[in-house]
């Protein structure tokens, strides 16, 4: 066994028990056990879902501006879909319900926390690896079987779902309402694997942060990624159980004749429907009861991140960090109580729909509280613009834009005009699709030099930055106007709707599809900075190059197995202490002593 | 390169922002007082949203100028300030709760019509709407003002009985059953609204309002248009393949209009 | 401002290096241990339990929602008597969660023969619970009363089946101590596998107790 060789910045350790590192390749690299090489298998899971999800979204956008036209190709991919390359209103709907769920299950839940959080949270508190490796690997392996059976929705007889990533039933129940085959069986059963694969990846990172945290290192000396994750492993453990139970019943209903969800009574197209008094609402409930919480679970990190890096590059401590922290743990809490606010108009109760209402504006004051924060954090800073800040300071732009729509549709009034309007999908791209996807980029961009041990090309990460961030804005922006019209959502063309037609709805599809396609085209501007950056980046020795103060920075790059050779370093102090006063450098790692700080000198007079 | 965010932060803000001063794509004028204290609540909104909106890039962008620039002095080593986050927490609190209560009443008045239902339904014309893939069902109760019997083995769409109507029912031979809602203006409508098979949703951009059609269950919506017209009838609520040409007319008309065209379709029924 | 300070001029909760919220001192152990010592590999393991136990809850408690809610929706609720043998696997299973708190005094007392003694038997009351509760559906099954048939009897078969899969989780784990405890092999998270199996199999006690509470009231 090598020995590793100790940082410099580490001012003591404890040592303990060293695992021995695997040799083979299967064990290495497929079947590890090592955090690192998970986290890296769940972004690489994330990057090829992201693709899928965005060419879906062309072929939605495609369809859009032109309802008509015939691509070849398409024909040839999916004869009964599109045939003649000619996309049909089904085919439409499929792609729609793939992309949403892909991007929601496989992207925004995959990269950030299971990726990012599986990576760096064992070594930002100081551990050698997760409280559970083995759970850890079963954990993405499940994951991954997940994203087969959902992949393979696709290439069964009568195609993907076509009924929303919500799958309200009766839609998604009643076969003879939409398509004959088992897509919906697959999507099923898809999420419910993918339900157990997180709730066991967030026992994981609970019981990580709870117990593995190095020396020294309380809980409110984490960096606010870690409280970030800590949050979002709480969520996902309280959510994906109610999901799972939900989708089992919903399997039932579809395949042995139980009614949970379908109501009695139901003639589709003549034909009688054998199913007696189940409820759709209550879908709506144990599906938003999930959901709700699943929007914080792909933004969360992301906030994390940007905390992270606003501070990092500001050099200047995070501002209100204990308010911050609580704003995140405020969140958490509401997150589990306005499920509502999604079935303003589904016919619940309009008692509970006010108190709804109420809860979810509540929900604006802690993300008001952490916009605040971050400009406050960067207020006074000395900001380097690296390409992780640019990202950072997207992330905030993307939030507050994204934000803002919420006070409309958090307001019942208000959401009777607009619900299941192109307003709601510009409100949610823009905060938990878009503004998660930035917290992605920055972190993938400050981590890439730990992670590989190489540095991306910082102009192309500027470029591809400038045009992401006026290609998203450009993308959604004109989805409010849609919304305004009013455009609903999930209109396979405009043609039926005389108000669509003559609103000017065509002009502003084409600008949308247009900015799109050039966003999704700035995208493999990325892929390729990622690709090369990771077998022909410069070479990055400096293990912290961005002169950062939390621990992973203190190793290596890429880290040693085990992190830190088998040893625990010592906490001295909280994550964000830039710009110390008679400090020798402009920041202090949480690993610094006193001694390391002020000098030899200074910190024997400090007494 | 601050400058440069700033400029393009204020720019994306100001090109999302202007189409909603300019009201270049609008929502179609509202046709009922209801839909006009909507309208009210949604500019409040729209108001104090703005300008948070716009103060808050604003913010972020000066910010990311001002000390991004290369004369730009050593970062303060400030961590933060209790009475500032005390001041906009409460702030927030205060604008974004207040609007909920701003709107209260509005809500009560489309939605809380269990109670409303008590009320004796002096001139309320109802009309029961039955979504189905991919049509609405409108049927009127006629001149006995009761609505027949239905019965789900009686459905037959191509005979011409989408919600199964038992014409031999108490109050079932004279029910008018339509595609296209007619109604007559300054007159309060209860629509009713069933489902035979999915989900859908009843939306009238004019109205201002929409809700969901539930199979099993019935939901009520309730207003008085005051302006004449012909005005669409979408579905807003994904409910199969033909989802977005589930549409229908609602037209408000004179009462004396309505009249003539309600004997007419009496008339074909005999 | 001194453009330099020194560190005995700064505020005092400076000094610490918490941002301004100093909580310990950094030499404070401050709940934490060393990582190496075996008592805490057992606490953790214990914790992913109960941590666990929260993500469990909550699928069941979707589950109790659901019922409640459906029963209270409609007329088609067909409420049935519940066979009788499951009284019989409640006793079985009570028995159980006695005979896996001996497996645990084993493991104190150090007798690996009490250990697999005991962990066997936990496990074998486990199958015969399980094969009890077959036989429940088999006596529903035999009145007419299927998955299917009303949203009472899929209740029951749903709530049945979704902790009987749980169980079978942690007679899986039973087994592999076994197999673990045959091989003689070095086992040093030994005791944290097998306090954590208990707790779990405590836990899986008290849900079936409450199952059946709620199977009795709702039916």
């Amino acid at each position: 066994m090598t020995e590793v060789e100790v940082s410099p910045e580490v001012a003591e350790y404890t040592e303990v028990h060293r695992h021995p590192e695997p040799k083979g390749f299967w064990s290495k690299y497929i079947f590890s056990v090592d955090h690192k090489v998970i986290g890296i298998q769940y972004l690489l899971l994330a990057v090829v879902a992201v693709f899928v999800g965005m060419a879906l979204s062309l072929l939605v956008r495609l369809r859009l501006i032109c309802p008509e036209c015939s691509y070849p190709t398409l024909g040839t991919l999916f004869p009964v879909g599109a045939p003649e390359g000619v996309m049909t209103p089904e085919f439409y709907l499929a792609m729609l319900t793939m992309h949403g769920t892909v991007m929601v299950f496989m992207v925004l839940t995959t990269a950030p926390q299971g990726g990012f959080g599986n990576y760096f949270l064992p070594i930002q508190i100081g551990a050698a690896d997760m409280a559970f490796p083995r759970l850890n690997m079963l954990s993405f392996w499940t994951t991954f079987v997940s994203f087969l059976l959902l992949m393979a929705a696709f290439v069964v007889e009568g195609g993907a779902p076509q009924t929303g990533w919500t799958g309200y039933p009766p839609l998604s129940a009643v076969p003879e309402a939409t398509v004959q085959g088992i897509g919906q069986d697959l999507w099923l059963a898809s999420i419910a694997v993918f339900c157990i694969a997180s709730l066991l990846a967030a026992l994981n990172f609970i019981v990580t942060i709870l117990d593995l945290r190095a020396k020294g290192l309380t809980m409110m000396r984490l960096p606010l990624t870690c409280w970030t994750w800590f949050i979002t492993a709480i969520l996902g453990l309280l959510a994906f159980g109610v999901l799972l139970a939900a989708g089992v019943l919903l399997l039932m209903d579809r395949n042995v004749g139980t009614s949970f969800f379908v109501p009695g009574g139901l003639v589709v197209s003549d034909k009688q429907i054998d199913h007696s008094g189940g409820s759709p609402i209550l879908w709506q409930h144990l599906f938003w009861f999930f959901g709700h919480p699943e929007v914080y679970i792909a933004i969360l990190p992301g906030m994390g991140v940007t905390s992270h890096v606003l501070s990092t590059f500001a050099r200047k401590t995070v501002f209100g960090y204990r308010a911050m922290v609580y704003a995140v743990v405020a969140i958490g809490l509401l997150g589990f109580v306005v499920w509502g606010h999604h079935m303003f108009v589904s016919g619940m109760s309009p008692y509970s729909a006010f108190v709804f209402s109420i809860l979810t504006m509540c929900i604006g004051v802690p993300s008001a509280i952490k916009t605040f924060n971050w400009i406050g954090t960067m207020w006074g800073g000395k900001i380097r613009f690296t390409s992780p800040m640019l990202y950072s300071i997207g992330f905030v732009s993307l939030f507050v834009s994204g934000g803002i729509s919420g006070i409309f549709l958090g307001q019942p009034t208000i959401d009777l005009y607009f619900h299941d309007t192109y307003f709601v999908v510009a409100h949610f791209h823009l905060i938990m699709g878009v503004a998660a996807i930035f917290g992605m980029f920055a972190g993938l961009t400050f981590w890439f030099p730990k992670m590989f041990g190489r540095m991306m090309d910082e102009r192309l990460s500027k470029i591809h930055f400038w045009l992401t961030f006026i290609g998203v804005y450009a993308i959604f922006g004109p989805m409010h106007y849609l919304g305004m019209l009013p455009h609903p959502r999930r209109y396979a063309e405009i043609t039926g709707v005389d108000f669509l037609v003559e609103g000017g709805a065509a002009q502003l599809h084409l600008f949308i599809t247009v900015a799109a396609l050039l966003t999704v085209l700035a995208q493999f501007l990325f892929l390729y900075n990622f690709v090369k950056g990771i077998y022909a980046g410069k070479v990055c020795t400096d293990p912290n190059p961005w002169e950062a103060t939390t621990l992973e920075w203190a190793i290596s790059s890429p880290p040693p197995h085990d992190n830190f050779g088998g040893k625990v370093p010592h906490v001295y102090r909280g994550a964000y202490d830039f710009s110390l006063r008679g400090a020798k450098r402009d920041f202090a790692m949480q690993c610094n002593d006193d001694k390391a700080v002020y000098g030899e000198q200074s910190a024997a007079s400090g007494d | 390169m601050g400058f440069l965010i700033a400029i393009v932060v204020w720019g994306v803000t100001l090109a999302m922002a202007v189409p909603f001063f300019t009201q270049t794509w609008w929502m179609p004028e509202s046709i009922t007082a209801l839909g006009d204290e909507i309208d009210e609540a949604f500019m409040w909104t729209l108001a104090g949203t703005g300008v948070i909106f716009l103060v808050a890039q604003f913010a972020l962008g000066y910010t990311v100028w001002l000390f991004g620039r290369k004369s730009a002095g050593p970062a303060s080593d400030s961590h933060g300030n209790n009475k500032l986050e005390i001041l906009w927490t409460t702030a927030a609190t205060v604008i974004f709760v207040g609007l909920t209560f701003f709107g209260y009443s509005v809500w009560a008045e489309t939605r809380f019509i269990e109670q409303k239902s008590m009320e004796p339904a002096e001139g309320r014309l109802i009309v029961e709407v039955t979504g189905q893939q991919f049509v609405w069902n409108m049927r009127y109760a006629g001149e006995d003002s009761q609505f027949g019997p239905t019965d789900i083995n009686l459905i037959d769409d191509a005979a011409g009985n989408p919600v199964g109507l038992d014409r031999s029912g108490p109050g079932g031979s004279d029910d008018i059953m339509v595609p296209e809602m007619f109604v007559p203006v300054n007159r309060e409508v209860e629509v009713v609204l069933k489902s035979k098979d999915v989900l859908h949703n009843f939306f009238v951009p004019e109205l201002r309002i929409k809700l969901d059609t539930v199979p099993g269950l019935v939901g009520k919506l309730r207003f008085t248009p005051t302006k004449q017209g012909r005005f669409e009838i979408v579905c807003s609520e994904l409910c199969g393949l033909g989802h977005y040409k589930m549409r229908s007319f609602l037209h408000v008309v004179t009462e004396q209009e309505y009249e003539d065209w309600l004997a007419e379709q009496a008339s074909y029924l005999f | 401002m001194p453009a330099v300070l020194t560190p005995s001029a700064l505020p005092a909760e400076r000094a610490t290096g918490d941002g301004g919220f100093a909580a310990l001192p950094p030499d404070e152990p401050g709940g934490w241990q060393r990582p190496s010592g075996g008592n805490r590999i057992v606490q953790r393991y214990k914790l992913g339990v109960w941590i666990g136990m929260g993500g469990i809850l909550m699928f069941f408690a979707a589950l109790t929602s659901a019922m409640i809610v459906r029963q209270g929706l409609s007329n088609d609720w067909q409420p049935f008597s519940l066979p009788p043998v499951l009284y019989v696997s409640t006793l079985v299973l009570l028995l159980s969660s006695v005979t896996i708190e001996r497996a645990k005094q084993a493991l104190e007392e150090d007798s690996g023969d009490g250990l697999r003694k005991w962990v066997n038997v936990s496990a074998v009351l486990g199958a015969a619970f399980v094969a009890f509760q077959l036989l429940g559906w088999q006596s529903l099954a035999g009145r007419g009363i299927y998955l299917a048939s009303n949203p009472a009897s899929s209740f029951y078969y749903v709530l049945t089946a979704g902790h009987g899969l749980h169980l079978l989780g942690g007679i899986a784990v039973m087994a592999y101590i076994w197999v673990r405890l045959r091989t003689n092999s070095p086992w040093p998270t030994r005791s944290a596998v097998v306090e954590a199996t208990a707790l779990y199999w405590h836990f899986l006690d008290a849900l079936w107790i409450y199952i059946l509470g709620l199977l009795l009231i709702w039916r």
